[in-house]
């Protein structure tokens, strides 16, 4: 039998936290104020696994609460669960909290958890969230207050899983798409569909109480309307500012910013499999090419960071790795070596809406690589006709983004990786067996280590070019107290005020 | 009249399921997979193959055409792919406020713009014709959502007179109203214009005049009634577009219709909500340019219908 190792730390941790919390909980700080925060994501639906937008997800965090959960570091703790422990590899313990009250006065047990899980693998409820729960087997029950996860196959991102996995009432009066019932620090009031979403304070919540009495979430797609409602305080929070938009924001009376970097990773993929890119020296030859620097500092103007690894910083699986120098003369040597002294011609396809500044960061690649002899046709595409093209492998060069929205390296990395799935024409079956090992491994100690394999082989043979970690830029008013920004892009706002 | 009406109401319903049909197929032939749109780029092609059995995208198209129509002609367009809602409910929920936008609009076109159209032909020729002249052409040339950010910058975020987004209060409509009916102004003004220079050249303005009726009389009573057929129809056929600037325009303004939905819908390959869309769209163009054939019996006597 082996324990979660961070077990005991955070339990000590998690007991100060509460601690902490009862202070001015006792000191009887009601919670006061309208919170008003403006997402540039669309608000999808009131049950929590039918959505995989971080927007919705942040939503759900106001009314719901997980079994674990994640810091603003990126580590996991304890929420609902108390402590958990790996009986087997195919079995996980879960000790839950104990006089934590759902919305509607009942009592959070273990039959919760059995229901919250067993309905998303359920294809009645058509969760979007299914991905996370494949291997999912069943939940047994011995007690109220002991919840035993069974997985058909070793799981090692079980608890990156449970952070996003919203825990339910079993048997709901009501559809959860109608009246979301959780345990979390706020209640629903009212969602007028592509208008607002109003949740109010829970007075009993098991934490303490908020800080705001309400918080009215609203989203507004178009960037120069929800930068505007921002300065001119007709909202209190919003996210993704432009990088054009920065400096206007920083000096804007009343208004902060706060940029944080995310798990979100922008790569240039090669269709390795195919000639010229299936030459190891060829794929090298880019990687020396491409200045990311330059597309960092130029393009992204401080709303980006560049990259060290295959994963974002602060992602359960980050392995620190050296970056390719930029270095053409050296480009243009492998390319002669490989064949290609005069270069040769591809195409660069790219979702051109998808994330900001694709179309410039194309053309940017394109000319650097113009500059070692290789001539880039750019081809921007709408993202219908980008995915399809790029799941169906019709592409040389390629711009994808992807980003670990439950802190943990199996997704993306095996998931777009492993050559079952059929993301890329090049495949290694060191990287497939390294794929495996990790999805498999519950030990996490050896996890990480299969993870630095993983990533290793990546930088050195992958057909893939990591450009840059893309940061959330956050705008606030100043009579907002307490945000935290994390690196998953979650907004969560139990412990945010109003002054 | 009634057989008349009968007989378009059936020629309507014709139009509106030729309209739903061509756009079934059309989305379909269409580049990209809803199941692959809905689940992202990461998702298990296990996952992706559940995903499209329950969406009924593994039947034959001619199965799904079918399945379709027999719920269709229920009012079942079927669910939303990521709003688990009813398609028809979802769209005719914001129906409302699309409207509300798009009928502010209208009613705030027409009242600035036959002022404007018979200013302008009172003093054709004028530098106050030409001045109105400039505007107009600038009006029609600018594109909606372009607007629609200006009046953001200029009266929300500088100014801080008006709400930037939302719906409620007049003040949330004041600007995409604005946005909404610019062009409309500008089109309607130009016709007003023409009408009344056509007409003043008319017998029975001079007439009119001969009889020593004042100006104004020969206008308001004269000129104006047998200007409207023209405006009537151009403003009938332009709510369409009315309603397309208004889809443009909420998703600026953040104004809860039927916009975003529809611009989503069909950039995510939400199919029933895309069919939704098409289907109450359609039938509302429809009507409208029912009502417009029927409005010109009531200004002109002539016209009738057989």
């Amino acid at each position: 039998m082996r324990t979660g190792r961070c077990a005991p730390v955070l339990q000590v941790l998690s007991l100060l936290f509460a601690l902490s919390l009862l202070g001015p909980g006792l000191a009887g700080a009601a919670p006061s104020g309208t919170l008003t925060v403006a997402m540039a994501r669309a608000i999808e639906t009131l049950d929590p696994p039918l959505s995989l937008s971080i927007g919705n997800w942040s939503i759900s965090m106001t009314m719901f609460d997980s079994l674990v959960t994640v810091g603003p570091d990126g580590s996991l703790q304890p929420m609902l669960a108390t402590r958990w422990e790996v009986l087997d590899p195919l079995t996980w313990r879960f000790t839950l909290r104990r006089g934590v009250r759902f919305h509607d006065g009942r009592s959070f047990t273990s039959a919760s958890v059995k229901a919250s899980l067993d309905r998303i693998i359920d294809p009645a409820t058509k969760a979007r969230q299914i991905g996370y729960w494949q291997s999912y087997d069943r939940t047994e029950t011995p007690d109220d207050y002991t919840a035993i996860i069974k997985t058909k196959a070793p799981v090692g991102n079980v608890l990156s899983a449970l952070a996003v996995t919203m825990m339910v009432p079993p048997k709901p009066s009501r559809p959860l798409t109608e009246k979301p019932i959780g345990t979390g620090p706020f209640r629903f009031v009212e969602w007028v569909v592509d208008d607002h979403l109003t949740v109010e304070a829970n007075p009993d919540y098991w934490q303490g109480p908020p800080k705001v009495a309400k918080i009215v979430f609203r989203s507004i797609k178009e960037q120069t309307t929800r930068f505007s409602a921002l300065l001119a305080g007709q909202v209190d929070l919003i996210d993704q500012i432009l990088p054009e938009q920065l400096d206007r924001a920083r000096s804007a009376s009343g208004v902060a910013v706060l940029q944080q970097p995310t798990s979100f990773i922008r790569q240039l993929w090669l269709s390795g499999g195919r000639p010229p890119f299936n030459d190891n020296r060829v794929r090298q030859a880019v990687k020396h090419a491409i200045d990311t620097k330059t597309i960092v500092d130029s393009i992204m103007q401080g709303s980006a960071e560049t990259v060290d690894g295959c994963l974002g910083a602060k992602v359960l699986g980050y392995a620190k790795q050296t970056p390719y120098a930029y270095d053409p003369g050296k480009a243009r040597a492998l390319l002669a070596e490989a064949g290609f002294k005069d270069g040769f011609a591809t195409e660069l396809k790219f979702g051109a809406e998808l994330y900001p500044k694709q179309k410039e960061i194309a053309e940017t690649i394109a000319a650097q690589l113009g500059e070692v002899g290789i001539k880039v046709k750019v081809t921007p595409q709408d993202q219908a006709l980008w995915v399809q093209e790029l799941l169906a492998l019709k592409w040389d060069m390629e711009i994808v983004g992807a980003g670990s929205p439950a802190g943990d390296g199996d997704d993306p990395l095996r998931r777009l990786w492993h050559s079952n799935n059929k993301r890329l024409t090049w495949s290694s079956p060191q990287l497939d067996k390294l794929l495996l090992d990790q999805q498999a491994e519950v030990d996490r100690a050896k996890r990480l280590r299969t993870f630095a394999d993983i990533c290793k082989l990546l930088y050195t043979e992958g057909p893939v070019v990591y450009l840059l970690n893309d940061m959330e830029i956050y705008g606030l008013r100043d009579r907002v107290t307490g945000f935290v920004a994390y690196p998953d892009q979650l907004i969560r706002l139990y412990s945010v005020g109003v002054k | 009249v009634t057989e008349y009406v009968v007989r378009r109401l059936l020629a309507s319903a014709v139009v509106v399921w030729g309209v739903v049909t061509l756009t079934f197929f059309l989305v379909r032939v269409l580049p990209g997979d809803p199941a692959v749109l809905s689940l992202g780029v990461s998702a298990d092609a296990e996952a992706v193959a559940k995903l499209r059995h329950a969406m009924g995208l593994d039947n034959p198209l001619v199965v799904q055409y079918g399945i379709f129509l027999r719920d269709a002609v229920r009012g079942d367009f079927g669910e939303s792919v990521y709003m688990s809602q009813p398609s028809a409910t979802l769209f005719l929920v914001k129906l409302p406020a699309t409207l509300e936008l798009a009928v502010t609009a209208l009613v705030l076109s027409v009242a600035i713009a036959l002022p404007l159209g018979m200013y302008a032909a009172i003093r054709v020729n004028t530098t106050r014709d030409a001045l109105v002249g400039l505007f107009t052409l600038t009006a029609q040339s600018m594109p909606n959502f372009w607007v629609g950010i200006m009046l953001i910058l200029v009266f929300s975020q500088t100014l801080q007179l008006l709400p930037t987004f939302g719906r409620g209060t007049w003040q949330q409509t004041v600007l995409p109203a604005v946005a909404v009916a610019l062009p409309m102004v500008a089109l309607v003004a130009r016709l007003v214009r023409t009408g009344m220079l056509d007409n003043l050249q008319e017998d029975y303005v001079r007439t009119a005049r001969a009889k020593g009726l004042p100006e104004r009389a020969v206008v308001n009573r004269h000129i104006v009634k047998n200007m409207l057929i023209p405006v009537v129809t151009v403003v009938g056929l332009q709510f369409g577009s009315l309603l397309a600037g208004a889809v443009i325009v909420e998703i600026v303004f953040s104004w809860p219709g039927v916009g975003q939905l529809t611009v989503d819908a069909i950039l995510r390959r939400d199919y029933p909500v895309v069919a939704a869309a098409v289907f109450f769209i359609s039938l509302s163009f429809v009507l409208v340019n029912l009502a417009v054939d029927i409005a010109y019996a009531y200004l002109d006597p002539r016209i009738r219908y057989g």
